[in-house]
């Protein structure tokens, strides 16, 4: 069966207006009605506050508040109105050095660009079907970094994966590739 | 990641989003392919109209541009951090609506702006060729990456950009 996504909401969070229009055109399209836009991360903090969001879709390069900050401020505040949201972070070719730094921040999932009609589709059902556990640690609150593993006995994957065992190495190519399959 | 002997608290996951789509316990749920065919639609038709939305946006850098001839200090930077955002946001917005040469051109003169130790003749001239550049993508709607001639200009614009910048 197919799952109407009518009541879903969903924030936006990108300082770029045209990119805004094609995430929430794509978004509508699929049948989602509520949709609120926030113009970088300060904004999109002060949005949760009056927008139950169910994901919020966020540009990683935003001033004056990036994306890695909001989805700290969004984990750890003690005023954080929601710290379980799903976060799903757009990412550039540009921005592959940042990606381990938002995993640790506590991202949910990635969209790479370029943004398509079926990536977002394929995110809103990820977290649908197979919600993240969280975790809270010493140093760190946020979905289960464990999952982002890279399952080499399986070869070919099918969703985002990052090795974290060995975090002060960047990630190689093939691992940024598979991170950004989706 | 902690270390082995710190203390991790584990919060179940949440089933919170299936109930409140009206999912029943694990019950699966497909894609609804005719959505997707709508929203591919409504995608290409944002593509198709790209190059109407992005030209105002192309003409404001050629006016900051001419601007920061004509000004010095802050105001000139200020000219310039407006160039550059704009730069920064067709970078990042171009291949999403199928013109990955206004990402490379993009690209390209944000890189030359970031690293830019002095703004002389040469520095304006390269940044009007790449303001140029992309106003002849948009002209002609070049949609093809590997356009030999659009490559070799690219591949120009980076290349005096790592010479002067």
């Amino acid at each position: 069966m197919n799952v109407d996504l009518e009541r879903l909401n969903v924030l936006i969070v990108d300082d770029n207006k045209h990119m805004v229009n094609l995430i929430k055109t794509i978004l509508h399209s699929l049948g989602v009605r509520n949709t609120r836009e926030a113009m970088d991360g300060a904004d999109a903090f002060t949005e949760l506050r009056n927008f139950p969001a169910d994901i919020v879709f966020t540009d990683l390069s935003m001033s004056p508040l990036d994306g890695l900050e909001f989805t700290l401020l969004v984990r750890n505040a003690k005023d954080s109105p929601n710290p379980y949201v799903h976060i799903i972070m757009l990412t550039g070719h540009t921005e592959f050095g940042r990606l381990r730094a938002a995993v640790n921040a506590g991202v949910t999932d990635f969209l790479a660009k370029p943004v398509s009609a079926k990536a977002i589709y394929q995110r809103i059902m990820g977290v649908i079907h197979n919600p993240p556990a969280f975790v809270r640690e010493k140093s760190y609150f946020g979905p289960d970094r464990k999952r982002f593993q890279i399952d080499r006995l399986k070869g070919s994957l099918q969703r985002a994966h990052v090795v974290l065992e060995a975090p002060e190495e960047n990630l190689s190519e093939d691992e940024i590739d598979k991170l950004l399959a989706g | 990641m902690g270390s082995k002997s710190e203390k991790v608290e584990t919060i179940p996951p949440s089933n919170h989003l299936r109930a409140k789509l009206g999912l029943i316990g694990d019950m699966p749920v497909e894609m609804d392919m005719e959505a997707l065919r709508r929203a591919e639609e409504a995608v290409a038709q944002l593509q198709e109209s790209y190059p109407e939305w992005v030209g105002p946006d192309v003409d404001r850098m050629e006016i900051l541009l001419n601007d920061a001839k004509g000004l010095s200090g802050e105001a000139r930077t200020a000219s310039l951090r407006e160039l550059f955002d704009i730069a920064h946001n067709i970078k990042g917005q171009g291949v999403s609506f199928s013109y990955p040469l206004m990402t490379d051109i993009g690209q390209s003169l944000c890189a030359f702006l970031h690293g830019m130790k002095k703004m002389d003749d040469g520095a304006f001239s390269l940044i009007k060729a790449h303001i140029q550049a992309m106003q002849v993508v948009m002209r002609d709607r070049l949609q093809d990456a590997e356009d030999p001639l659009a490559k070799k200009v690219i591949s120009e614009l980076c290349a005096i950009g790592a010479r002067i910048g």
